[in-house]
């Protein structure tokens, strides 16, 4: 349970980092809050010969509230993510999701941008992100380009941040009047959750306007549930329509057999987890179904 | 390749040169001899490994000693240098232990949550010590010790 | 020596106190200035052939064989012999086949990456059931069957209802928070092992017999222990490793467990089967009992796995007064870690194996879960055909029902009850030596303590014993230097044998005080001469309690059955330290929980563990603790300070009460721990 020996970078600017990756390619790994990569680097699955440190490029830890969008820089950490209140009041689902993330210690050290970059499917952010429709914001030496975040979860372990990139930002979008949460079905013990919903939603007060339902640790990457989305879109706010909509959701689910349960039940626990997070999030805004 | 590494640990500085992919409990442990911090786990899952970090609770087995450079760290050790600090004398009084290894990550963790909120309640316990593992007590305990080592803090502060 | 001089300089302070400071010695805290690190190469096959081993330190070199040695251990004629290293043949992920050393741990895992082995691997077995008739693993054998008994007379019967079981706890994985380690020191004539260990003496025994040493050559002292739970009382591979190492060095050689190492090669608990039928009348009377048991030993015939068939059998019927039983004993070798003690060691086993019947036979029936339990039981002594004796279930219930108010619970939807016996591990007995110099009394104990507070109740047992203050009485951790005969700290013996020891050793030195200082001394006279006693307790006859545990479950949010209390009835007997009684209650009613919520060391048909933290292994976190509520009965037991077992009690207890209350509201029967979530999404969601 120790690293393989590699060769550290510490720098102090991204343009120096963008050089070091720009330099030893696929051999480099950045090190964000190491919360997910020393784990793995300590089981020896991956013994990356460079780690690039970015703890000490201090710009790319912060919040802006830019009114219209608010901007979370890669390095800030989870725990700030959740306390930090312009969020709470404007896109309560990241803060509220950022909660639910492993513990209160993992999160002190883990950053907002590694949990994204990572690619992992039981990771909990990305379904967060995606409902809210954010962009990834990803520079190389050769500049900077903005991916949606839907586009932006490949496969397993896959994005699409090149190798010579970094995550820089993400810049989530305020958009007034919508509403959801994220919810999670934690294990009774066991380091992840069973599944994970994110929901992102307007009304007209009767009518389900733009919805948009993104599932967690259910299939290879994060899951946009279209199907389901698209059934709720117009439909009129009524427990049945939710429950279809959870089934729909369920269907577009590719979980698979493994210690925290069957295929079946995992598609069971999606369903209940669409519906609940429809319940709640309809619930404080004083419209029950 | 080694290099060099310096932080301030329990109000003093320390600086060794050490491989960079010293995990920063090792650092604590071997370098520095401070041996109440412990490692349970390996996987960041148990928080016997807890210490401040910048005054958070981080576990110092998921990170390199070198992410600590120029920070401030304090252990179980520091916490009681101007004597046992109450939440150790609440632990103790309430049986907040057993065997003792969880224990040094169990109060790390509590003090993080008694410096942001004096009075906690029994929810916001269970969420800040969600970290850390304990296999004897069973966490009631741990808990009552908790809500006990805050009740002492508030006594101390308006003395 | 290092560690007597640290441990004289320390200021003797209560091991609480120490343990809050961060002041606990434990063996991973031990630096000598050339101390050399050992790390073990383990096999990544549940069954191959080794074609190959280059390696620093290999079975070659290192040709020793493991003895069993603690909790349980049996001398058993047996053609499996257990090797220190693999030499041939691996059984099980895992094992270990060589070993590496160097100057620092990052280092000896780089070089472990180096060793070059070759296996050709085979086809492992892994489903105990399926064993019994598969190839056997062993070449030297012809069954992987190697307990096959009988106890009791067989019977036919014809009763009004038969009902017919298979019911099973899987194994489970001990994972105390500090994980196994040892410093082997030898400085050319004697070699010093400091140890995290629940028993000195086996660990001196085992290493004595592997590497062929006199018992003057091998000196064994405790360090602090982070808990064991059974997992720390035998001797393994990975000692017998460091020692030789260190003989061969002649240097400090360290090895601490991984905690994936503790997950595979760490002695599984638990992994017990049986094919239960009872034979009852139409009242809820059972007149018979007939039990199949299958254990599931893993690929060794060393811990508790010879031992566990029989064990298991002996208490099947619990604290039940039943006439007629018969039980077949099989242990099989699989391609697993051997089986060893965890917390109760059989006895959550056959409780939870007789109550899933009661249980089974109270719906089967329409009877109250109390009204079924009294039925069957007898009022006064009972001894059951197998030798089990019981004292009195009846009033004991009677009592329990009317302390638990049992009759506004019961209305509860998710409710549980179980009735159990605890049976103390007493053989062979314990020791304890008290010993007054410079004013201080010092107690040592045979078993050592790891969190059960050990130094709490023996400090209180010699003040009051001795009318000297607690201040003046310090506690030393297990030393076979200091105590030439001891045992271990296991199967709820500690508080019962060596309390009784301690007495025993406080009467001595009261005796000789007498004759010294005349009838009438006082503590500070005492204090001022040199008394030395140790005493070897041994206890005749039995010595189980009885206990009682109600457990409530609720439904949550999402529709999953969830627990949420947990109420113990026990009988422990005078209590030495209420506090630390009840601490050790709840912390064992969550390992309870634990195995039958999540606790599971699973493996998939490669034999390959799937378990790959200690979370995934189950071990319960805050969220999941209820409330608890602990109620004592007691009665004095006969032993000088009238203690009794307890330690294990809430292991035996809460499985079958906790599983009923969620079996209640789920409205399905459940027969295995532990349950999936999926189990107990109620309603089919």
């Amino acid at each position: 349970m120790y690293p393989k020996d590699f060769e550290y970078h510490s720098p102090e600017g991204i343009e120096e980092a963008l050089n070091i990756l720009e330099k030893n390619g696929s051999e480099a790994k950045i090190m964000g809050g190491g919360q997910s990569l020393i784990p793995m680097m300590k089981l020896r699955i991956v013994a990356p010969k460079h780690i690039v440190d970015i703890n000490k490029i201090s710009s790319l830890d912060f919040i802006k509230d830019e009114g219209k969008r608010i901007v979370i820089g890669t390095l800030t950490r989870m725990a700030d993510v959740e306390k930090y209140e312009a969020l709470r009041k404007k896109v309560r689902i990241i803060p509220e999701c950022a909660e639910q993330i492993a513990d209160p210690l993992v999160r002190n050290m883990g950053t907002f941008g590694g949990n994204i970059a990572h690619g992992d499917p039981n990771n909990d952010m990305p379904a967060a992100v995606l409902v809210t429709g954010a962009r990834i914001v990803c520079r190389s030496k050769s500049g900077a380009r903005e991916i949606e975040a839907r586009n932006f979860f490949v496969d397993t372990f896959t994005t699409a941040l090149k190798e010579n990139e970094i995550l820089e930002s993400v810049v989530i979008p305020v958009s007034r009047g919508y509403k959801g949460t994220y919810i999670k079905m934690e294990r009774i013990a066991g380091d992840y959750g069973i599944a994970g919903v994110a929901v992102w939603f307007s009304s007209d007060g009767e009518r389900f306007r733009d919805c948009r339902i993104a599932l967690t640790g259910v299939g290879p990457t994060v899951i946009y549930a279209e199907k389901a989305c698209n059934y709720l879109n117009d439909q009129r706010i009524t427990r049945e329509a939710i429950k279809r909509a959870s089934e729909v959701a369920s269907q577009e689910s590719k979980p698979s057999d493994d210690l925290r349960g069957s295929e079946s039940f995992k598609r069971k626990v999606v369903s209940l987890l669409v519906r609940r997070a429809f319940e709640v999030s309809l619930k404080e805004v004083g419209s029950e179904p | 390749m080694k290099v060099k590494v310096s932080m301030v640990v329990n109000g003093e500085k320390v600086e060794r040169v050490v491989q960079p992919r010293m995990l920063l409990v090792d650092f604590i442990r071997r370098e520095l001899r401070l041996t109440g911090t412990h490692v349970g786990c390996d996987t960041s899952s148990c928080g016997a490994c807890a210490v401040l970090l910048n005054g958070r609770a981080v576990k110092s087995c998921t990170i390199l000693a070198v992410q600590a450079e120029g920070k401030e760290i304090v252990t179980i050790e520091g916490l009681s240098k101007g004597g046992m600090h109450p939440i150790q004398k609440a632990f103790v009084e309430k049986q907040g232990l057993q065997c003792g290894y969880c224990t040094p990550g169990m109060i790390i963790s509590s003090y993080q949550l008694l410096s942001s909120n004096p009075n906690p309640s029994e929810e916001e316990i269970r969420k800040a010590l969600s970290g850390n593992l304990c296999r004897c007590t069973g966490y009631k305990t741990i808990i009552d010790s908790v809500k006990y080592a805050s009740k002492l803090m508030r006594t101390e502060k308006r003395k | 020596m290092l560690i007597e001089e640290e441990r004289k300089l320390e200021k003797p302070l209560p091991a609480s106190v120490r343990f809050v400071l961060g002041r606990g010695k434990y063996v991973d805290d031990i630096f000598f200035d050339n101390m050399l690190y050992l790390k073990i190469v383990r096999s990544p096959y549940a069954r191959a052939k080794i074609l190959k081993v280059n390696g620093e330190i290999t079975g070659r070199e290192l040709s020793a064989s493991m003895t069993s040695v603690g909790e349980g251990a049996t001398e058993r004629k047996t053609r499996v012999n257990y090797p220190v290293l693999a030499t041939d043949y691996v059984s099980y992920v895992g094992q270990p086949v060589a070993a590496v050393i160097a100057e620092d741990i990052y280092e000896a895992e780089d070089k472990a990456e180096e060793v070059e082995i070759e296996y050709e691997p085979l086809k492992p077995v892994v489903d105990p059931y399926k064993a019994i008739d598969s190839e056997p693993i062993h070449p030297n054998t012809n069954s992987n069957v190697f307990v096959d008994t009988k106890l009791g007379k067989d019977f036919d019967e014809s009763a009004d209802v038969v009902l017919e079981e298979r019911l099973g706890c899987e194994r489970i994985i001990p994972n105390p928070l500090e994980p196994r380690g040892i410093v082997a020191h030898y400085d050319g004539t004697r070699l010093t092992i400091y140890g995290s260990t629940q028993s000195v003496y086996s660990w001196k025994e085992g290493i004595c017999s592997s590497l062929k040493l006199s018992p003057e050559q091998v000196r064994v002292i405790q360090m602090d222990t982070g808990g064991a739970f059974g997992s720390k009382g035998g001797i393994y591979p990975e000692y017998i490793v460091a020692a030789y190492a260190s003989i061969k060095t002649k240097r400090p050689v360290k090895w601490i467990e991984t905690r994936l190492e503790h997950l595979q090669a760490t002695a599984h608990g638990r992994g017990a089967y049986a094919d239960m039928k009872i034979y009852a009348r139409r009242d809820g009377r059972i007149v018979g009992l007939k039990a199949d048991i299958l254990v599931d030993s893993g690929a060794y015939p060393v811990g508790v796995a010879p031992w566990a068939p029989s064990w298991i059998g002996y208490q099947i019927t619990g604290p039940y007064a039943i006439e007629k039983v018969y039980v077949r004993a099989r242990a099989v070798y699989t391609n697993k870690v051997p089986l060893g003690p965890y917390r109760g060691a059989g006895r959550p086993e056959a409780a939870f194996f007789v109550e899933r019947m009661i249980d089974m036979l109270s719906d089967k029936l329409g009877k109250d879960a109390l009204e079924i339990r009294k039925i069957n039981t007898h009022e006064g002594k009972w001894k059951s055909p197998l030798g089990l004796e019981v004292n009195d279930a009846r009033s004991f219930l009677a009592r329990a029902a009317r302390q638990l108010r049992y009759s506004s619970l019961k209305r509860k939807r998710g409710f549980g009850l179980s009735f159990f016996v605890l049976i103390p591990n007493l053989e062979p007995g314990e020791s304890a030596r008290v010993k007054i110099q410079d004013g201080i009394v010092r107690v040592w104990l045979g078993g050592s303590s790891h969190g059960q507070g050990h130094d709490e109740f023996a400090r209180r047992i010699v003040s009051e014993e001795l009318d000297v203050p607690m201040e003046k009485i310090y506690f030393e951790n297990s030393d076979t230097e200091k105590i030439n005969r001891g045992v271990g700290s296991w199967g709820s013996r500690s508080a019962v044998l060596a309390g009784a020891a301690i007495v025993e050793a406080c009467r001595k030195i009261r005796e000789k005080a007498r004759a010294k200082l005349g009838p009438r001394f006082k503590a500070e006279d005492l204090l001022s001469f040199e008394f030395d006693e140790s005493v070897f307790f041994k206890p005749e006859g039995q010595l189980n309690s009885l206990g009682v545990n109600v457990v409530l479950a609720t439904k949550d949010k999402l529709g999953f059955g969830r627990i949420s209390k947990i109420i113990s009835y026990y009988d422990a007997g005078n209590l030495l330290n209420r506090n630390m009684a009840v601490s050790q209650v709840i912390g064992g009613a969550m390992q309870g929980l634990g195995q039958v919520l999540s606790e599971r060391a699973a493996y998939n048909e490669d034999g390959q563990l799937v378990i790959g933290s200690i979370s995934e292994a189950g071990v319960l976190k805050i969220s999941a603790t209820p409330d608890f509520e602990v109620i004592f009965d007691r009665e004095k037991s006969r032993m000088p300070h009238g203690a009794k077992g307890l330690g294990e009690s809430p292991t035996i207890g809460v499985p079958p009460a906790a599983i009923r209350a969620l079996e209640k509201l789920a409205g399905k029967w459940f027969t295995k721990t532990p349950l999936t979530e999926e189990d107990i999404l109620l309603n089919g969601g």
